[in-house]
């Protein structure tokens, strides 16, 4: 006889009872010493509440009520206070014991109409390495058993028997120890992991097969494929998920009895287009893919500053990491389309989704053309005035990359890389090597290289800093430089004895005192001294500069400037200093805005401070990288910006269209202002008033024998090549005005023609364009009408009743005119249809 | 035998771009070919163009106004015979408006 005691409890982890969870019960359940069952009462199964696989195979999901029952001996008084203890962890810490899955990132843009018109099967991601690629998926690193089950030698039981405990302890072991060297989450898995070797029911079940004369090998092989049919049963997506742990410590303790061969990795020839999938990705695995064939690369892993991240990047290969389960979701050889600019990877795409890409590659190669004249041209403003538009690196392969983009220079190389994931500093050769690589393939343009920016966010194990409440106002650059002076010093040395291989500048981060500026002086000179004692060779002529991102160095840089050769504004760090808001903070992020006209006056302040103490000052950060700030960069006066190199030709075509003048007096008006939103307004109004002279039919907005495949495809067509040609503010906000539009009844006209149209703020420029189609496609989808003439009217929202409106009315009233189709219909090029339209409507 | 009508219209469509203008000129041209006097005022995005007077009314038999939009003024048609229509009937079976006019 036992006492019992039950009670109900409804279930409220969001991802149902998995391991994780699973394991912190059993871990209280060891403590009450007494035996306690769990039913989950939707499905009446029945779970031993020790057993980690036990309560999983219960399949208990979110609000499941369940029914605990506790049993002990009568002669115990045990039972109602176990009762109190469980319910009180229950209610308590249990629901800490998972959290909710994440959710799809919110910063996501929205997507454009044609895709979101279609059902896609799509992963979401976060882009690591930008740009867009199609190909099959091919998993990488997806271990293959090599042992054959059906010939493996058998010892007796007993001898297997102990084979496989000796193994599994040393497993044990092993996760122990990886445990204690991780944190947070995956410490946490580790450690379900562990309990899932543990778990009595999954023992007792290796135990019965190795007892039936099984190998170690095969009771292995049927006790994973056990669980994995019981999880992959389950209603819940996260618990079917499981599937993967329970494999995962299997194939651990597969190799830990047969040895690390016991599994291939799969061969990573590539043979065609691909987008690899991979957990993570070794950078010596990613340099020994085909570049030619790799097309794209997902990571499931998060993290952007990884070094196989960086290498990709390099090699312009798109890159989206954090796609969760992208393995298991992704079978090989499915067609796939990754999308950078959208965050998401898509898999096996209709052939409208597909047709999308190719329409959007089709425009990113117009633009590429468009603007390749930039990449050879300094960056320069129509009357005359050049600002350096410089590349943002973090390792010396990504310098080539940059010049080819466009870069006039480097204007940041981040090292803190170099000293990242390794468990020493990089010795002073390795360093020399590396900054050599980076200024010859930078030739006579400048490199500046930053000194390492280590601490806060950025932990270094063998610099031994502990973590700190609030990192960013903390121990961090060149603060530490005095505790870790000797590899401060060794960097230094490291990149004089490179700099003779080019244009090299050295710049110091998170400066916030003329005393920090005189120390570095100082050793910098020291460093230069002991160079020449030891007679190495080295180039003492390297300007020293420093990062402007503390706002007390605004008021003291005539001080500053006697001690350094040149200043650069860290724009992302100098805002949140500036504002006291973290740009983390979901909170507080919309105090983090660089145009607020306090900052800009800030910007102004520094910039002519420099000025006056005759030196030069750049500017390295997001601010600098947004083609839409160009105005207020150059009405600053900045002597260089620096950016991510991918939109180098975009900035310097941004550029080239700017007066000087205008853009002073834009910024005076700017510093007038009081809102961050008022600066947006004036940036947008000052941008659509600089299109809005152009005419409102060229050659270019005449489409001839376009080959679309449907309405959707021609709009967009349409649209992009307004934004080719520089006649809309937002494209993506167009295409949505000329579908509202479309929605409240569509443009079909009869006789072959459509007019799509909006007036809209998204305008830049008034414009017809008139396109006409190879094939004729169906404009509604309710009848038959074919349309292979459109005629596309885009009208700034701010232009009603001007002469514009006029020539939109008359060509309005024109199209209903049977000669004047007639002609239309007759025209046989761009040039004839010009002609026709300008004198109709006496353009 | 077909009676010579006068007839009075506004045309007005949502965004005032297109539809307005391409309506009045249909109407325009359809009219005048079954031999009917026809003034159409357009509201678009250039304002109210060849506005309806109010001897232009007196004189009128009835009025056609498009219902895509509201139309400015509607009271100015209360004492008219009135045909509401939408622009896409007018664009697409501008016949068949026409010949409704003359049915008792």
């Amino acid at each position: 006889m036992t006492n019992q005691i039950t009670f109900e409890f409804s279930f409220p982890l969001p991802n149902g009872l998995h391991a994780r969870p699973a394991n912190a019960i059993t871990e209280v359940v060891k403590t009450l010493g007494c035996r306690v069952s769990i039913t989950n009462l939707r499905n009446q199964k029945v779970a031993d509440a020790s057993s980690v696989l036990s309560m999983i195979a219960c399949d208990i999901a979110l609000h499941d009520q369940c029914l605990f029952s506790i049993d002990s001996f009568p002669e115990q008084e045990t039972a109602s206070s176990a009762e109190q203890l469980l319910k009180q962890f229950l209610e308590g810490d249990f629901i800490h014991c998972d959290d909710a899955l994440p959710e799809l990132n919110t910063d996501q843009k929205p997507l454009p109409y044609m895709l979101r018109q279609e059902t896609m099967n799509s992963l979401p991601g976060t882009a690591v390495s930008s740009g867009m690629a199609k190909g099959k998926a091919v998993h990488l690193g997806e271990p293959e058993l090599a042992l054959n089950p059906e010939n493996i030698e058998i010892g007796a039981i007993d001898v297997e028997t102990a084979r496989f405990e000796e193994a599994r302890q040393h497993l044990l072991a092993v996760m122990e120890h990886q445990a204690e060297q991780s944190s947070g989450e995956e410490q946490a898995i580790i450690k379900a992991h562990m309990a899932l070797l543990c778990d009595q029911e999954l023992i007792s079940q290796l135990h019965s097969q190795l007892s039936s004369g099984e190998s170690i090998l095969n009771s292995v092989l049927t006790t994973q494929s056990y669980y994995s049919e019981l999880l992959a049963t389950s209603k819940n997506t996260y618990l079917r998920e499981r599937v993967l742990d329970i494999r995962d410590v299997c194939s651990r303790l597969i190799c830990e009895v047969y040895g690390a061969e016991s599994f291939r990795t799969s061969d990573t020839t590539l043979t065609e287009d691909s987008i690899c999938i991979a957990a993570h990705l070794a950078p010596s695995q990613f340099l020994a893919l085909d570049r030619q064939q790799l097309k794209g690369l997902i990571l499931e892993s998060g993290g952007s500053t990884s070094h196989t991240v960086i290498l990709a990047r390099s090699f312009g290969i798109p890159v989206l990491a954090g796609v969760e389960q992208a393995g298991s979701h992704v079978p090989a050889g499915t067609a796939c389309i990754l999308d950078a600019n959208h965050n998401l990877l898509i898999v096996d795409p209709s052939t409208a989704v597909a047709r999308y890409y190719q329409l959007e590659n089709l425009k990113q190669d117009r633009l590429a053309i468009k603007r390749q004249r930039f990449l050879g041209e300094k960056a320069s403003t129509q009357d005359g005035q050049t600002i350096e538009v410089a590349a943002n690196i973090a390792s010396a392969e990504e310098a080539t990359t940059a010049f080819n983009n466009g870069a006039e220079a480097i204007g940041l190389f981040r090292t803190e890389m170099l000293y990242m994931d390794r468990s020493q500093a990089p010795f002073e050769d390795e360093q020399v090597d590396i900054y050599r690589r980076a200024l010859e393939a930078a030739g006579d343009r400048p490199v500046i290289i930053r000194t390492m920016d280590i601490g806060g966010d950025k932990p270094v194990d063998y610099f031994n800093i502990g973590t700190e409440e609030n990192p960013f106002l903390g121990y961090r650059a060149v603060r530490i430089y005095p505790e870790y002076l000797d590899y401060f010093k060794t960097q230094l040395r490291a990149i004089l004895r490179a700099a003779n291989y080019g244009q090299c500048k050295i710049m110091i981060p998170m400066v916030a005192t003329v005393a920090e500026a005189k120390w570095l002086r100082k050793t910098f000179n020291e460093v230069i001294e002991s160079l020449h004692e030891e007679q190495i060779t080295h180039n003492s002529n390297v300007p020293l500069g420093m990062m402007l991102e503390v706002p007390s160095c605004a008021f003291v840089i005539d001080q500053l400037a006697r001690y350094m050769d040149f200043f650069s504004i860290g724009s992302n760090d100098l805002t949140q200093y500036f504002l006291a808001a973290d740009r983390g903070n979901a909170y507080v992020e919309n105090l983090y805005d660089s145009l607020n006209p306090a900052f800009l006056r800030q910007l102004k302040h520094i910039i002519d401070e420099v000025h006056k103490a005759g030196s030069w000052v750049g500017m390295c950060g997001e601010f600098a990288g947004d083609p839409i700030h160009m105005p207020l960069l150059i009405g600053l006066g900045l002597d260089e910006i620096s950016l991510g190199s991918p939109r180098i030709p975009e900035v310097k075509e941004a550029i080239s269209t700017l007066n000087a003048d205008n853009c002073k007096s834009l910024l005076c008006e700017a510093l007038t202002l009081e809102t961050a939103d008022d600066v947006r307004t004036l940036l947008m109004r000052n941008r659509q008033n600089s299109s809005a002279n152009l005419p409102i039919l060229t050659l270019d907005t005449i489409l001839f024998d376009a080959e679309c495949h449907s309405k959707a495809e021609v709009i967009k067509t349409l649209i992009d090549n307004l934004q080719i040609n520089e006649r809309l503010i937002d494209s993506a906000g167009a295409e949505t005005a000329i579908w509202d539009r479309e929605d409240i009844s569509p443009t079909m006209l009869g006789f072959g023609i459509a007019i799509p149209h909006c007036k809209s703020d998204t305008i830049g420029a008034n414009t017809i364009s008139i396109m006409k189609l190879k094939e004729p496609v169906l404009w509604n989808e309710d009848d038959d009408v074919l349309t292979d003439t459109v005629f596309m009217l885009t009208v700034r929202a701010s232009d009603a009743g001007n002469t514009h409106m006029k020539i939109f009315a008359q060509l309005a009233r024109r199209i209903m005119r049977d000669e004047f189709r007639h002609t239309l219909a007759t025209c046989q090029s761009q040039q004839e249809l010009m002609a026709y339209i300008s004198q109709e409507l006496e353009l | 035998m077909n009676k010579a009508l006068n007839i009075v219209a506004v045309t007005a469509c949502s965004t005032g771009i297109a539809q307005t203008y391409m309506a009045a000129d249909v109407l325009e041209h359809c009219a005048r070919a079954k031999g009917h006097t026809i003034k159409v005022e357009t509201q678009g995005a250039l304002g109210v163009l060849n506005p309806i007077t109010l001897s232009d009314l007196s004189s009128a038999d009835l009025a056609i106004l498009t219902n895509d939009v509201a139309i400015d003024d509607v009271d100015r048609f209360h004492q008219l015979k009135t045909i509401t229509v939408s622009i896409d009937d007018i664009l697409t079976t501008p016949q068949d408006i026409l010949d409704g006019l003359l049915q008792p």
